[in-house]
């Protein structure tokens, strides 16, 4: 039985490339583009996951492929590491563009911060959904937050909209694998030393930074009562 | 022996003009002063009535300003929540014309905005749009910025719109006993609380109405001296009243005033103009029709026939026929759709 299924968007990337690396028995990977989760991308018929287009079957079917799964993807039984919904910078990016502002921001649209969360509620929908819908089928859930890839501008619109995702997630009973104080610098940006080497990604994180919240994941799969018995099966990690 | 009387037109006669016509047929209730063209922005305001207007507007392709933007992703049933695209400023429904000088006041930096807030469990709340967010605000800060954000919203509206259109909805306010600010409700029925010290009862008088108006249009036309205004009264009975009169005769008290003063306040101005919604669903040959069994809410059949009337008298085509709307076309508006802060007064109703 594989140990976890990595459902996630670009960010997932690294922590696939760096999970094989430490040779972990996993399966999943990045399935499509953060910006084609956002909005509902799935539905669940007859207690069937279904992704609602032809590239989300077929990325997802790969997926099971590579991995020798079969059946549905509800009907697994292994926990589920996701980066759905954290394209924090996806978000901010628009919302800085929309010229909107919330208290400590610069815009011409000041939102309250209830109205910021009924805007994440409403721009992240096809996410929420997906964490609810693996948490009504009995999953272990666990969802990693961005690498807090951003400049000093972007601060209270980055940490106000990761708060609001954070705070849905946990509601909802999913497990936040949260690395920032072994990753972030004194304002919480992202250590130069975790970022992607590549010079024109400005967004994800790089192989160092992917080994510690696979590690902080593992240990917290250790220590959940729902998968005390199977953490991940890695020499690394174990 | 001629006299003035001879050559008048038909609608100048009760018969020819009301009794004798269908009365959906009537016709030339209005002729405006002046024309409203698609392109022209068109910033919206007042009570509850003036959502029909805004709304429709949109919905015939009319240019209606929205100076604060829905933000992206709101759902529309948090669009309605947070009271985006209502009116054109977010400051909730403008029920009397003192309020509508206060706000103008506050944007144009007349007068400053008293220091009051409202608290409750933790929730701020703005005394003079105490249901603009339905939780509150966070903090006393983020009350302020929204503020001033809708203060810069109302700036803007009157800065770029070429057509102010006020909704005039009661005569009955709550003031400040020794600031005199107007409140947008009652302390303490929608947040707050009340205190017979700070808070006292004001009917607003014709002349005390007049002079309000003057103010407003003297604002308007010092920020853009092309703007056009045009009043239209509420149909709308009272929810409630607090003079100590019926609510039957209060509303007549308070719809006569509101209709007479603007009647008079457009009278030998060429850029205002009054539009007869009120007669549109109140007037005697429609005999009641266009309210709901409550006798308060104007049906949707009420509102399209005061909005084709006056689409008509814009020459804005066939008044059935909406032109291409600048925004999707939705349900006709049901009274669920409205943003009515006055009808929550029903709430405290014992009977």
């Amino acid at each position: 039985m594989r140990s976890f299924f990595l459902f996630g968007d670009s960010h997932a990337g690294v922590l696939l490339r760096t999970a094989k690396s430490m040779d972990l028995d996993f399966a999943g990977g990045s399935i499509m583009a953060g910006l084609h989760m956002n909005d509902m991308f799935f539905e669940v018929r007859d207690g069937r996951f279904r992704m609602l287009t032809e590239m989300g079957r077929e990325r997802l079917a790969t997926r099971f492929n590579e991995a020798g799964l079969q059946g549905d993807l509800l009907a697994l039984d292994m926990p589920f590491l996701c980066t759905l919904g954290f394209n924090t910078h996806n978000f901010v990016g628009s919302f800085a563009e929309s010229n909107f502002a919330i208290q400590g921001s610069k815009g011409k649209w000041f939102v309250s911060s209830a109205c910021f969360a009924a805007m994440v509620s409403g721009l992240r929908r096809g996410c929420f959904a997906f964490y609810a819908a693996l948490r009504e089928a009995g999953k272990d859930v666990y969802a990693v937050r961005s690498p807090q890839r951003f400049d000093a501008r972007q601060e209270p619109v980055w940490k106000a909209y990761e708060d609001v995702v954070v705070a849905r997630l946990t509601a909802m009973g999913v497990n936040i694998v949260d690395v920032r104080s072994e990753t972030t610098d004194a304002r919480g940006v992202l250590r130069p030393e975790f970022a992607s080497p590549e010079s024109d990604d400005k967004v994800h994180a790089n192989a160092d930074y992917a080994r510690i919240v696979l590690e902080r994941f593992d240990a917290m799969l250790s220590s959940s009562p729902m998968r005390a018995k199977t953490p991940v099966q890695s020499p690394a990690v174990v | 022996m001629s006299h003035p009387y001879e050559n008048l037109p038909p609608e100048a006669f009760w018969r020819s003009g009301v009794a004798d016509p269908e009365p959906l047929a009537i016709r030339d209730l209005w002729r405006p002063k002046f024309q409203i063209r698609p392109t022209d922005a068109v910033a919206t305001a007042g009570s509850c009535f003036a959502q029909h207007f805004a709304r429709a507007l949109a919905e015939r392709g009319f240019n209606w300003f929205e100076a604060e933007p829905t933000p992206m992703g709101l759902t529309e049933e948090d669009r309605r929540r947070f009271n985006y695209g209502v009116f054109s400023f977010r400051t909730a429904n403008i029920y009397t014309v003192a309020m509508l000088r206060q706000w103008l006041e506050w944007a144009f930096e007349v007068k400053k905005p008293p220091p009051e807030v409202w608290e409750e469990n933790g929730r701020v709340f703005d005394p003079f749009r105490p249901t603009i967010e339905p939780e509150g605000f966070a903090s006393e800060a983020e009350m302020v910025a929204s503020r001033g954000a809708t203060l810069a919203g109302i700036r803007r509206a009157m800065n770029q719109s070429a057509v102010f259109v006020f909704t005039l909805g009661l005569t009955e306010a709550w003031v400040h006993a020794r600031d005199g600010h107007v409140y947008a409700a009652c302390p303490g029925t929608l947040a707050g609380r009340f205190d017979p010290e700070l808070h006292v009862f004001k009917n607003y008088r014709h002349a005390e109405i007049l002079a309000d108006l003057s103010a407003v249009f003297d604002i308007a036309l010092d920020v853009k001296p092309k703007m056009r205004i045009l009043l239209t009264v509420s149909p709308v009975p009272l929810t409630a009243t607090a003079s100590g009169h019926h609510v039957l005769a209060a509303t007549t008290y308070s719809k006569s005033v509101l209709r007479a003063a603007a009647g008079e306040a457009t009278l030998g101005r060429a850029y205002a103009d009054y539009f007869p919604s009120y007669e549109l669903i109140t007037g005697a040959p429609f005999k009641a029709r266009f309210y709901e069994d409550n006798l308060r809410s104007v049906s949707p059949e009420g509102v399209a026939f005061v909005m084709d009337t006056f689409f008509r008298a814009m020459n804005a085509g066939d008044a059935a026929a909406p032109a291409t709307p600048r925004r999707p076309a939705a349900p006709a508006m049901t009274q669920d759709d409205i943003v009515c802060e006055e009808e929550l007064l029903d709430q405290f109703n014992n009977a």
